[in-house]
């Protein structure tokens, strides 16, 4: 799993590549808590990301729980559908905000900002 | 971080030690896993570690003599990722099949307490020809989201239960769902349940179990007669791989869960029906996966020469009432409620669950005493099929603590007959429509007491039950001999598909005068899933094999039957509507109702006249409530002829509505809250083989 993030103005933008498993979720959290604490609207770009285990869909949850908490906006864009199908199923899906591209989840978040 | 959550010991390049004992079964603990389990002869226990990708032997690992506590061993294992291992277990133990010890060293066992297992991850896939160990145990995230989901607490008499098989509900190309067959393909037709008026859900079993158990080719179709119904337990702690559509990526409880959540949302509850009786171990000759090798004795009832009892039917049976099975009974149930929000269970042939470790029926069995006392299990529905194969009928007499249901047999035996128009069954039909006082009365029980069925998993569906005489279960292979045959039904003329319009009218209303008196009487209905769309199994009664169109619900059947459909769901609306239906005691003539008539009072064609030797049967029922009175008067003629009623006075400024009447053709066969006209007349003609359902309406404004 690698996660390369820009920031811009008013915006963190976080390109997530590879598997976020059992083994790669506690990093995951960990850069994007971090992250959180410096940006109030962070973007988590799917469109590389392969695989999202049980264990990430919890890092998620977590990630998104602590945004919430810290008054910051997170959401997802580019979900690959796979990801997304395994989301809606397993039931966590519909409380994130989602875009289907990088650049409306950021046109978005920058109006709103 | 715990003082004692280190490595002591390094066994077969994996750094562990001593684990903890309780809860049995695989744990998630920092940076590892927790293995637990017991076997009361095992002298050695391997803990056989798979990688989850390829199947490749990880490690053996062998738990030292200093990790058991009493029976139990366990050990925790360090840098395990639950994501890329499953396991088994080596017993090493006695094999002397005469003292009742059957363990097998050379094969790996899947845990009994498997929370997740893998190897028919997707159902019907072929099985390698090379399987060895077809069940491989995996661990998965316990905690879940449940975003405050609680009990619903529906009371008994206010359930209408539908039963449903999980993959049989959406696997139909007509059902439209994105993941036909499955949990999630359940949680897209909750739009179906909730309008047609259900507000509980029983799942056939739905532990993980082996599709491909007994299974052969079928000569008529030449497809694969398969275990499809399930009742054969492999893992009493997972649910179902192969249900899942997650199940080829091992997300199968998460998505279980979610159904479960939906289904709460939606305010219907969630029954499982459960085996308890047997395992899918068979007897001597079937296959060693799990319990034989762990601890035959303890597990399996067994004769003096270690020969295996066979009160379930199917080859073995399980040692309810030995502490021990005992305690995994609870503690599956206990599981079941507290880790996946189930709302009650169905014990399937529970009077297996009455017998001691000899098959002799006890009078006070620990395992029913002990769920029906146990506090996690306080707010569950518990149902018992209160017979087995073995010849113990309970029905009436199921040692019941006060708190398990039963499914009422003679419910569905004498409400068949009366409705195929046999004679001498009106005081049969008023007994289980004043909810089977005969049955539930003497141990203070009440209508709650009675699960209220005509149709089910076993036997016809309700589409079948008015096409035929006869079982026709040839496709299953055992010369139609398989299936009951007292099955109480009547074909309206013509065995089997039929063409002419007036055979199919009388089916239809035969349909619906069973669906009314279901939804009238007293105790808790339940419903096929199907029934309220004419689903047919071409006359086979015992389609526990076949997964094909003989049992999927074909939802194109909505269209084409939408008046069975719209009045199935009229029918049970009307039951909402009416709490009088709903009261949780037996009525009794001497009890004062409403409007001047008693709790129940029964009538002929004229009021207080019932005539108990033919084939109609009036009744009123009443009752004040906190809206105000409710009266309602049902009656049922199955005779060839119409009839005509004198129907009982209502007080001035009260008229009887009519509500439902099955000789009327659509629209006007039921109605929908207050929209069925007052009747002007006292007199009332009731059609042959059918029935109606009236409501004392104000007719003047007071």
């Amino acid at each position: 799993m690698n996660i390369s993030i820009t920031r811009e103005s008013s915006i963190a933008i976080a390109a997530i590549s590879g598997d976020v498993t059992h083994a790669t979720a506690p990093e995951f959290q960990q850069c994007l808590l971090d992250e959180l604490t410096r940006s109030k609207n962070l973007v988590l770009d799917f469109s590389e990301l392969n695989l999202l285990t049980s264990s990430g869909l919890r890092g998620l949850l977590l990630l998104h729980r602590a945004a919430a908490d810290g008054d910051c906006r997170l959401v997802l864009a580019a979900v690959p559908d796979a990801v997304r199908d395994v989301m809606e199923i397993t039931g966590f899906w519909d409380q994130f905000g989602h875009y289907p591209s990088l650049a409306e989840a950021r046109a978005a978040l920058v109006e709103s900002a | 971080m715990r003082i004692d959550h280190y490595p002591t010991d390094e066994i077969a390049g994996w750094r562990v030690r001593p684990g903890r004992v309780l809860p049995y079964g695989p744990t998630l603990v920092s940076g590892g896993v927790n293995f637990s389990v017991f076997s009361a002869v095992a002298r050695g226990c391997t803990l056989v570690l798979f990688d989850k990708d390829s199947g490749r032997l990880l490690a053996e690992i062998e738990l030292p003599d200093a990790y058991r506590v009493g029976d139990v061993w366990a050990i925790t294992v360090f840098d395990l990722d639950p994501e890329c291992f499953t396991y088994g277990f080596r017993i090493d133990g006695p094999n002397d099949p005469r003292a009742g010890h059957r363990c097998s060293p050379d094969t790996v066992l899947l845990d009994t307490r498997a929370r997740a297992i893998t190897g028919r991850d997707r159902w019907g896939a072929t099985p390698p020809a090379d399987e060895t160990y077809p069940y491989r145990a995996f661990v998965v995230p316990e905690d879940f989201d449940w975003r405050g989901d609680s009990a619903l607490k529906h009371a008994t008499e206010d359930l209408v239960i539908y039963e449903l098989h999980v993959r049989g509900f959406t696997r139909h190309p007509s059902s439209t769902v994105r993941h036909p067959g499955t949990y999630a393909g359940l949680v897209d037709k909750i739009p179906h349940l909730l309008e047609l008026g259900v507000n509980c859900v029983e799942l056939l079993p739905v532990f993980e179990f082996d599709e491909f158990e007994l299974s052969r080719p079928n000569p008529l179709t030449g497809q694969l007669n398969m275990n499809y119904w399930g009742y054969s337990t492999v893992g009493f702690f997972a649910p179902k791989a192969g249900y899942a559509a997650t199940g080829p990526v091992g997300m199968q409880c998460d998505e279980f869960k979610t159904m479960v959540r939906a289904l709460h949302a939606a305010g219907i509850e969630v029954i499982l029906d459960v085996v308890f009786n047997h395992t899918c171990e068979g007897d001597q000759r079937g296959p060693t996966i799990s319990f034989r090798g762990f601890d035959n004795k303890t597990y399996y009832m067994l004769t003096a020469d270690g020969s295996y009892y066979n009160f379930s039917g199917c080859g073995n049976s399980l040692n309810c009432n030995h502490p021990v099975v005992r305690a995994m009974v609870l503690e599956c149930l206990r599981f079941w409620v507290s880790e996946y929000h189930i709302d009650g269970f169905r014990f399937d042939a529970a009077a297996i669950l009455g017998r001691d470790p000899w098959g002799a029926p006890l009078k006070n069995p620990p395992l029913l005493e002990s769920a029906a006392a146990d506090p996690v299990l306080k707010k569950c529905k518990l149902i018992a099929e209160a017979w087995d194969a073995g010849g113990l009928y309970q029905l009436g007499n199921f040692p019941n603590y006060g708190r398990f249901a039963e499914w009422n047999g003679k419910f569905r035996d004498e409400v068949r007959d009366f409705l195929r128009g046999e004679s001498g069954y009106a005081g049969s039909l008023a007994t289980r429509l004043a909810g089977s006082p005969d049955l539930y009365q003497h141990s203070g029980r009440g209508p709650r007491a009675s699960v209220n069925f005509i149709t089910c998993h076993d036997g016809f569906t309700l589409r079948d039950l008015v096409s035929y005489n006869a079982k026709h279960n040839e496709a299953n292979d055992e010369g139609n001999r398989d299936g009951a045959d007292d099955n109480r039904s009547w074909n309206c003329g013509v065995e089997g598909d039929s063409d002419a319009p007036e055979i199919l009218a009388l089916r239809r209303r035969q349909s619906k005068n069973a669906l009314l008196a279901l939804c009238v009487a007293r105790g808790t209905p339940m419903l096929l899933m199907g029934d309220e769309m004419g689903r047919s199994q071409g006359g086979n009664n015992n389609a526990y094999c076949h997964d094909s169109e003989m049992n999927w619900l074909d939802w194109s059947l909505a269209k084409r039957e939408a008046e069975l459909l719209r009045f199935t769901r009229l029918a049970i609306a009307l039951r909402r509507r009416h709490p009088v239906l709903r009261l949780p005691w037996h009525p009794h003539g001497d009890t004062p109702g409403a409007l001047g008539f008693a709790e129940v009072s029964w009538h002929g064609q004229e009021p207080d006249q019932p005539d108990w030797g033919s084939r109609l049967v009036a009744v009123v029922f009443a009752a004040q409530t906190v809206a105000g009175p409710d009266v309602v008067y049902f009656a049922w003629n199955s005779a060839l002829l119409p009839t005509e009623l004198t129907l009982p006075t209502l007080p001035s400024g009260w008229s009887w509505a009519l509500e439902a009447n099955t000789a009327e053709a659509a629209p006007h066969d039921v109605f929908a809250a207050s929209e069925g006209p007052l009747l002007e007349t006292q007199r009332l003609p009731l059609g042959a083989h059918s029935s109606v359902l009236l409501g004392a309406r104000r007719s003047i404004e007071c």
